[in-house]
């Protein structure tokens, strides 16, 4: 909440509201835990009254997912994407501009990838993975232009302008791999490897450098929101737009950025995936990431550290559920669940502190009327 | 209530008041911001719980739990801020704050029970228009009319006056004086206008810093500088006019017209303040919306200094030195949760890692008490004033378009910003001043037109004939 460069309080009246700010941040932590907690325990009723020993689920989804080293290799590759998206979306959220359509964002990301990657294969490597992710970007930003134009200048809600252009992305994924960009020596509905333009992997280990992406990613948009300009706009927007449209900029302005800019990064995404673990795009090739990073940007409360977080333990517990399920032979029903009551719990717990720092915000608002005003 | 008191952490925001009313009568509470009047009231009307003491009403112990809890015992309070479902229409929050029994009431009821509440209490108001299309002074009329739906016994008002004018103010304190006298209910109403006490109370109670600093007597027993100085503790200045040269025009309005106004021409010349009365919600808000850009005119031109103005970029505008301190503070100049520092940044050119030494600078020069890092929302309104002033009018403004720019604020804040704006005149900038308070601008104004129905319908200069402009802010021509 404040800078380093801030001096300290002059007086000792203040410094009880910075106190008190403390002890906000330090409930979020203790919420957020205590709901991880609980959500855990409803999950081991479930996993005992299916039959199994919850600790020993739980040990295997940790040590999996963690610990061994292809398990920490899968979940920093699944978390890429999921960062990725998510602090694009978070930074729309954050400025109450529901962008929930990454899903075709990413796809039409990775269309676009593959189609100049087949144009322009031959090139060197470098030159390839470069055009790769530049069009990956611009795929991604130009489909979530069209929804942007919606929302903005026919006023459609973000919502559905974002959510119905995933199901047209989708069809137009399923036409791309059938027919222009189809791989003539395949009869499988898929479009060539990305040859050349596959992203290498970080020496001495086998994760690919798109994983450095996101991991480059974090602190700068970190940074941006807190500290620039912009950040503070989509921060100010988020708290009260009417304030932003009448000293700032005009109306729509930055919801357009924010949903471009979302597409851009899920567009990104869309080229890392493909590039780094997929090779060849087919249907499906989103498998959901789009949508399961909406839940990483609301479980990282719209907050790029918060996001990588939530990417991590999210990716986390998908592979550690399904390593549990090799081991147990546990239904993947269950362990979804598991997954879903965690999710479920966190966002109950945002609820139930929002509550608690309005009553602390009330009170403080009393005491700084007394304490400040007279 | 006896020995009352609400500490928030160490900060005793009440100290052992105690205060009896009795039915029959209007008492008023009189206090600045900051008194401890608004958490008396939350604590009469069961939004907030006593530290310690104890209430009682007709002898019993009271103690609400909740807004229900005091509704259901016939309490019920008029918020200063306005807790409207903006989307809704006026019959349909009517409707939202029935119990559920009553709820049954169909919207044609609601709309005809809505018009007749508001033909008692005396004005008039339309039940199929949404909040949203409201203007503020239309929405605190509502506020009141709700709160009577419920025919409480005790009814709580918090600056129940602050958005009114005059006329309106008047004729309500009437009616809250009826609703004591004839049908014999206990009114609590907090101000701190003396004029409301001396109009509208029957007793008088005086608080400041949580603490009763005279116990309540008949309003005819002090005087009105009396009861001020109580309440302040300190005299207060009032905003003197400097020797001011009136320049050229820089403000011109041509035919402007929006939807709700016109057609309007004015100008404001250099160094000149110009009053804009009227009854609120006879079209300042669209007035306000127009000029700032924030709605576009349907016809005619508003000009600066002979170039465009209306339809500018926000931070064009800024660009230009117009400074705007806006009618709505939440809700347009001010982002509540951010800090202080950063709600100065809103709209200027100063970078982000600069924020807290300019902002520390301008809250010691504007004296705004709190400190850069604290959110805007945690401010009185006096000093949230301050702070928007501080960011509009620092350095040398050419024009400030200020509307409602002292409503609801302390007496002390009130004439910090009337001399901020008359300063700003020295310097040959152009004031557009739109109040609905007829006092303020019959001692700031240079010049005043009036509002009505969209139009201006008069315009007067000093010496201001206070019957004529009172009649023109009524309609009569």
């Amino acid at each position: 909440m404040t800078t380093p460069a801030d001096p300290p309080p002059a007086t000792s009246e203040p410094d009880k509201e910075l106190q008190t700010v403390r002890r906000i941040l330090g409930s979020e932590v203790g919420v957020l835990l205590g709901s991880i907690g609980l959500a855990l325990l409803v999950g081991a009723i479930l996993i005992a009254w299916a039959g199994q020993n919850p600790l020993e689920v739980y040990r295997i989804i940790v040590t999996e997912s963690l610990f061994e080293a292809t398990g920490w290799r899968d979940t920093l590759i699944q978390a890429t994407p999921l960062g990725i998206i998510g602090i694009g979306l978070g930074y729309g959220f954050r400025a109450g501009v529901w962008n929930i359509g990454a899903e075709g964002q990413m796809i039409m990301g990775a269309v676009a990838s593959i189609a100049i990657i087949t144009y322009i294969g031959e090139l060197p490597a470098g030159v390839v993975i470069l055009a790769g992710i530049l069009f990956g970007i611009l795929g991604g930003a130009a489909w979530a232009a069209i929804s942007a134009v919606l929302h903005v200048r026919f006023k459609v809600d973000a919502v559905i302008a974002t959510l119905l252009m995933v199901f047209i992305a989708e069809p137009l994924l399923n036409y791309a791999v059938r027919q222009p960009l189809k791989d003539p020596a395949t009869f499988l509905p898929q479009s060539r490897t990305v040859g050349n333009g596959e992203l290498p992997l970080i020496p001495g280990t086998d994760v690919h450098i798109g994983v450095l992406f996101l991991f480059l990613l974090v602190p700068i948009a970190a940074w941006i929101l807190s500290y620039s300009r912009f950040g503070y706009l989509i921060r100010a927007h988020g708290a009260n737009r009417y304030a932003v449209y009448a000293n700032e900029s005009r109306p729509g302005r930055l919801p357009f950025i924010l949903l471009v800019l979302g597409g851009a990064l899920a567009g990104a995404a869309g080229y890392i995936q493909l590039a780094g673990v997929q090779m060849r795009v087919a249907s499906g090739t989103a498998a959901g990431f789009g949508f399961t990073a909406i839940i990483v940007a609301i479980l990282g409360r719209n907050n790029p550290i918060g996001v990588f977080v939530a990417a991590i333990g999210l990716s986390a517990m998908l592979v550690g559920a399904e390593a549990a399920q090799r081991a147990l032979g546990l239904p993947v029903a269950l362990t979804q669940s598991i997954q879903a009551i965690v999710v479920v719990f966190v966002v109950a717990a945002e609820a139930i502190e929002q509550r608690l720092k309005r009553r602390e915000g009330e009170r403080l608002a009393a005491a700084a009327e007394l304490g400040v005003e007279t | 209530m006896a020995g009352v008191s609400r500490h928030f952490g160490l900060v005793r925001a009440l100290d052992d008041v105690s205060i009896e009313s009795t039915y029959g009568e209007v008492l008023a509470i009189l206090g600045e911001n900051g008194a401890g009047k608004t958490t008396l009231m939350r604590i009469l009307a069961g939004l907030d719980q006593a530290s310690s003491g104890r209430l009682f009403k007709r002898n019993e112990p009271y103690s609400p739990r909740s807004p229900r809890d005091a509704v259901a015992t016939g309490v019920t309070l008029v918020q200063q801020h306005f807790a409207l479902v903006p989307t809704m229409t006026a019959a349909d929050n009517l409707l939202l704050f029935r119990s559920q029994r009553e709820v049954r009431t169909s919207r044609e009821q609601a709309a005809t029970d809505l018009e007749e509440l508001a033909g008692r209490l005396g004005f008039q108001i339309d039940p199929n228009r949404r909040v949203e299309d409201l203007s503020v002074g239309e929405r605190q009329r509502l506020e009141l009319l709700r709160a009577m739906d419920s025919d409480p016994d005790v009814l709580l008002l918090d600056e129940p006056t602050a958005v009114l004018t005059d006329t309106e103010a008047d004729s309500l304190l009437e009616i809250v004086k009826g609703l004591a006298h004839d049908d014999n209910r206990s009114v609590l109403f907090i101000t701190h206008r003396l004029r409301e006490v001396v109009k509208g109370a029957d007793r008088v109670v005086v608080l400041r810093n949580g603490k009763v600093v005279s116990p309540a007597a008949p309003v005819g027993e002090r005087s009105a500088s009396q009861l001020a100085g109580e309440m302040v503790g300190e005299a207060v200045h009032d905003a003197v006019r400097t020797g001011h040269q009136l320049g050229e025009p820089r403000l011109v309005v041509e035919n402007l017209t929006a939807p709700g106004i016109g057609p309007l021409n004015l100008s404001v010349r250099g160094g000149e303040v110009l009053g804009v009365a009227g009854v609120g919600g006879n079209g300042q808000a669209e007035l306000e919306f127009v000029l700032t850009g924030q709605a576009r005119p349907s016809t005619g031109k508003v000009l600066f200094d002979g170039e465009g103005f209306a339809d500018l970029h926000p931070r064009e505008r800024i660009a230009r030195e117009a400074a705007y301190i806006p009618s709505d503070r939440d809700r347009t100049a001010l982002i509540g949760p951010m800090r202080c520092d950063e709600n100065l940044l809103l709209g200027r050119t100063t970078r982000m890692a600069r924020r807290h030494p300019y902002a520390a600078d301008l809250m010691d020069k504007w004296s705004v008490r709190g400190l850069p890092e604290i959110a805007a929302n945690a401010l009185s309104g006096g000093n949230a004033q301050r702070l928007v002033a501080a960011r509009e009018m620092d350095g040398t403004p050419a024009l400030v378009l200020a509307f409602q720019p002292t409503r609801g604020l302390d007496p002390g804040a009130t004439a910090f910003l009337r001399q901020a704006l008359l300063d700003m005149t020295t310097s040959g900038c152009a004031v557009l001043w739109v109040s609905a308070d007829l006092d303020e601008l019959l001692e700031m104004a240079d010049r005043m037109v009036v509002m009505f129905s969209g139009k201006l319908v008069g315009e007067f200069s000093p010496p201001f004939d206070r019957a004529a402009i009172g009649l023109a802010m009524a309609g009569v021509s």
